[in-house]
């Protein structure tokens, strides 16, 4: 398949973006400055009845992180005068859509969660921003600017539609991505899935928002079909890409991102974040679909022969172990577990036995944790050791690093 | 109601629609362990025990949280089910003191229970373990981190039962602990050490502080006059620590074991609880025929007065004077009955045994000191303690002879006992007022109206001319409910009976662990009969209070009354009064 770099609407930006990310501030390689823009919505006032809008969403492949269920049917769903929220903290390592975002469109952002608010029925909108680069105060000037040119507020455009949009910056962690998480903090109670009851408001990604608004302006197509990856890692022009639903992973890496920098090897791509799926070489073919390799969050790490496997993993368990809510048994002790035995294990304790007792327990939270967040807490782990099954045996039974990055010869336990 | 059919283990069961799949297990038979569910207040899926297996979902599913649904069929044995339940606990446990036989819930713990019946032998998983904080700040209640399970049922029974919130979750993932506001010892928030959250501890990460040594020392010394004294609703209760079921009334064999314990005297709360009556209905008289001010409060809940004093202290007027049966005691203990028996104050040891933890602090109150230099009370003793005590000495409690309270202060009467059910103390004050006012006696003595364990109860009382409007309210969720009317001035009774604990004192946080609805229930059947059973049923024909007033007190309200058996309160704040800077970082986090 022909990967053709066609005009991104989706962020206001004629070409594909790129950015280098690697913790250090984001350089737009490509991107405008944010542009005042608000004709989509405009159409949509004047245009377009709110059950029209929800029929073609309802045509669209897109649904909601987990959901069954179409934008569409979830706007046909939702009750007058609700709420909709937009919770652009899905920030995770190797993910930093969100962030490109709010950076290059914000003015888009504001839109398409007043179409969607529109489509929904609802007359308030929330924008949840993370603790981290949510810039609140960016996102409230460009509130403020809208509100001024009669966008958001009472009787937009003079269309009857009133709605307005408030920004939330939270300090809520990681496991906001999860809703129920999310509308916790929202109520000012702790960050946590606790199990609610009652008609739950509508919380859309940024990035399904972004989506809907295409959909909501051009119809839903297959040929649009698109995702945002985040490729960062060992390649030679980490960024951000819009690439059809679909793509393989050769072509995320190969033809978007450069192909590997510095002359490396590839080793592996962890596909859709932290709690993804570690994807080996011979992967390099699959297609990033639900039903070949689940894209996730669109995060792909690129890693080359360079890196080591447990220490990569022992990394990511860091991360769940931080970011764990701490409410439920399996992911609250078994994150911490998890990246105890990975950093015995680099520093060179353990032995190959402790390889399946790890094993079942990656599975039962797997299986049994409350939340998504848990659920994937031990993914990367367990998907690792398909390919790399023997670097995990060399570093139990015969205390070596093959990538020379663990020294578990040094340490003693 | 709709009714749906689920399938469980292969077996159908109809269930109300809404129902859970444990709801619905458990009215198919089918056993699942759990540990962080509460029914009717907490169903939040945290410990994991509960797993089971859905058909058709992918995950395995906590039983407490799943919605049943029709056609539904859910596994609860398979292999899959068991092996996670084990990983689950041996987690757990992993993060666990398990210290298991010195722990002070030994065979009554629900984490070991757990353990036992899925087999765990080891715990596989090591690593480090959360750091013991143990706070001993409070004369009742001890923290301990280190046996913690973070199934978060005291920070639910606290804000949503007791209407206090003194505990919460702090901190995130495997640093996550339970502790008191801005991270404070729990001496230093606005805790009212009702000891709820005690009681529906399932491990020992709360438990009240002991005093059992303090009272073996008191019985081995030679130069010590140990009195106890045995509160209302331990007599309903005690005896499910030995195995007998619920309701059992073994007053004759608590006074037997108690004897045999070696207590100098054998006394009993109920004789003040009757005094109580006789002062506190005279308060109400007087405060309704002089103006005074009204409704007036009862006060015989320590829990129910700090609770007050934090959050209501506005209203600490309404307030009846009158200490507590147990506080009276003690001050007669250590002045009429010293005088009597020739003793020095000092060389009287009184100690209680109470359902209750907060009376440990009551206890220690500045104010509860009668003769100079000692306190009314020495020490408190939960029913829980008292039985530990009688397990050591080697009695078989269920096959004592019963035998009688010591006289004078052994005496009491059927309206006393009741004081151990929520409405008791209104039910008795309403058969002395009665017929105090009317001159008249009661054709029957029994105010149903005020018995039973719904949260607030209301009745009006004609008594003579006046129409005595009383309400009743157990659990300080409840007791906001009416205070809240109060300070709006909505509220037009006469007497209002709080009780801190749900069901009042027979479910009181120093009682045998489990405490349940249908627990409660029987307790307070048990002491409804001990009542109907008693031959005096009216605090005023107590024939030991009678000769009290005769022979040391004079009258009620009077001068020595005023000075032994009435107290003061003191406005406390809800608020801690400054947060530490670690308290803040933990915040902010």
């Amino acid at each position: 398949m022909a990967v053709t770099r066609r005009e991104v609407r989706l962020c206001n930006c004629r070409e594909s973006i790129t950015t280098g990310y690697s913790g250090a501030p984001v350089i737009l390689r490509h991107a405008e400055t944010p542009v005042f823009n608000f004709d989509t919505l405009k159409r949509v006032l004047e245009s377009a009845d709110r059950t029209v809008i929800c029929r073609a969403a309802c045509q669209s492949a897109l649904t909601e992180r987990g959901g069954s269920s179409s934008v569409g049917e979830v706007w046909q769903a939702a009750q007058a005068a609700g709420t909709v929220i937009c919770n652009a903290a899905g920030f995770e390592p190797g993910c930093f859509k969100e962030r490109v975002l709010l950076e290059t469109s914000p003015f888009r952002l504001i839109e398409a969660l007043a179409i969607a608010g529109y489509a929904a029925d609802a007359r308030e909108g929330i924008i949840f921003l993370p603790q981290q680069g949510g810039m609140p105060e960016r996102i409230q000037s460009v509130i403020a600017e809208a509100q001024k040119e009669g966008f958001l507020g009472r009787n937009i455009q003079n269309s009857g539609f009133n709605f307005n949009i408030r920004v939330f910056a939270g300090t809520g962690g990681y496991i906001c991505r999860e809703e129920s998480a999310l509308r916790q903090l929202m109520q000012g109670s702790r960050a946590e899935p606790m199990p609610e009851n009652g008609e739950p408001p509508i919380i859309h990604t940024i990035e399904a928002l972004f989506q809907a608004a295409e959909i909501v302006e051009n119809g839903a197509s297959p040929e649009r079909d698109t995702r945002l990856f985040s490729v960062s890692g060992d390649v030679l022009y980490p960024g951000l890409y819009e690439a059809p639903y679909g793509s393989t992973l050769r072509e995320l890496i190969f033809r978007f991102a450069g192909g590997m920098a510095d002359g490396g090897r590839l080793k592996a791509a962890l596909v859709g974040g932290p709690g993804g799926i570690c994807a080996g070489a011979p992967d390099i073919d699959r297609r990033l679909e639900s039903k070949d390799l689940p894209p996730g969050s669109g995060a792909i790490t690129v890693l080359s022969q360079s890196r080591c496997m447990v220490d990569t993993v022992q990394g990511i368990a860091a991360f769940f172990k931080d970011e764990s809510c701490g409410l439920c048994t399996p992911c609250r002790v078994g994150t911490k577990r998890l990246h105890e035995v990975l950093s015995w294990w680099k520093s060179g304790a353990g032995d190959a036995a402790d390889l399946k007792l790890v094993q079942g327990l990656g599975e039962v939270m797997q299986d049994t944790c409350g939340c998504s967040v848990g659920r994937s807490a031990a993914n990367i782990f367990m998907t690792s050791l398909g390919h790399f099954y023997n670097e995990y045996q060399m570093h139990l039974a015969q205390k070596s690093c093959p990538a020379n990055v663990c020294r578990p010869e040094s340490k003693e336990i | 109601m709709e009714n749906i059919t689920v399938k469980i283990d292969g077996k159908s069961i109809s269930v109300p629609k809404g129902s859970t799949v444990l709801d619905a297990a458990r009215a198919a038979g089918v056993y699942i362990p759990t540990l962080c569910h509460m029914d009717n207040l907490q169903s939040i899926g945290a410990c994991r025990v509960c797993l089971v297996e859905i058909e058709g979902s992918r995950a395995l599913q906590t039983a407490c949280t799943y919605p049943a649904d029709d056609g539904m069929s859910v596994r609860t044995t398979t292999p899959r089910v068991r092996s996670a339940r084990r990983t689950v606990v041996e987690l757990m446990l992993s993060a666990h003191n398990q210290e298991c036989t010195t722990c002070g819930r030994s065979l009554n713990c629900e984490l070991q229970k757990v353990a036992r019946q899925l087999g765990i032998q080891q715990s596989r998983f090591e690593g480090e373990k959360p750091g013991a904080v143990i706070d001993e700040s409070t004369a009742s209640i001890v923290r301990d981190s280190s046996k913690c399970i973070l199934c978060r049922r005291c920070v639910t029974v606290c804000r949503q039962v007791q209407g206090v919130g003194a505990l919460s979750p702090a901190k995130r993932g495997f640093d996550t602990v339970i502790v008191p506001a801005m991270k404070k010892e729990l001496a230093d928030v606005a805790c009212v050490l009702c000891g709820q959250c005690v009681s529906v501890c399932p491990v020992n990460a709360l438990h009240e502080k002991e005093s059992i040594t303090d009272v073996w020392e008191a019985i081995a010394d030679p130069g010590k006059h140990v009195v106890v004294q045995t509160a209302p609703a331990v007599r309903a209760a005690i005896g499910e620590e030995f195995g007998m079921p619920p309701g059992s009334r073994v007053t004759g064999k608590m006074v037997a074991a108690l004897k045999a314990m070696g207590f100098d005297r054998v006394f009993d709360t109920d004789f003040t609880a009757d005094l109580t009556i006789i002062e506190e209905g005279t308060e109400l008289i007087s405060r309704i025929q002089g103006g005074g001010t009204l409704p007036m409060i009862t006060s015989c809940s320590p829990g129910w007065i700090k609770f007050i004093e934090h959050f209501y202290p506005a209203l600490l007027p309404h307030l009846s004077t009158c200490k507590s049966p147990q506080q009276m005691f003690g001050a007669l203990a250590k002045t009429y009955y010293a005088e009597k028996m020739n003793l020095r104050p000092e060389d009287i040891y009184v100690v209680s045994i109470m359902p209750c933890t907060a009376k440990k602090y009551e206890c220690t109150r500045a104010e509860m000191e009668s003769a100079q230099g000692v306190p009314d009370v020495d020490a408190v003793l939960t029913t829980r303690e008292a039985a530990k005590m009688i397990r050591e000495v080697g009695l078989d409690f269920a096959n004592l002879d019963n035998q009688d309270f010591d006289l004078p202060l052994g005496i009491s009467t059927g309206a006393a006992v009741i004081f151990g059910a929520t409405g008791g103390v209104m039910e008795a004050a309403l058969r002395t007022v009665y017929e105090i006012l009317t001159k008249e006696t009661l054709a029957n003595i029994d105010f149903t109206a005020v018995r039973g364990l719904e949260g607030v109860k209301e009745a009006t009382v004609q008594v003579g001319e006046l129409p005595v409007k009383v309400a009743v309210a157990n659990g300080l969720s409840n007791a906001r409910r009416l205070m809240d009317k109060v300070s709006s001035g909505e509220a037009d009774y006469h007497f209002i009976e709080i009780m801190c604990c749900p069901g009042g004192c027979l479910g009181g946080g120093g009682q045998p662990i489990p405490t349940t609805e249908e627990i409660r229930k029987a307790r307070m059947q048990a002491i409804y009969e001990e009542d109907a059973s008693l031959p005096i049923r009216k605090s005023h024909e107590n024939p030991a209070v009678k000769a009290l007033y005769d022979e040391y007190l004079g009258e009620p309200l009077g001068h020595k009354s005023h000075k032994l058996l009435h107290t003061s309160y003191t406005p406390r704040s809800q608020y801690p009064e400054t947060a530490d800077e670690e308290a803040v970082s933990i915040l902010v986090e």
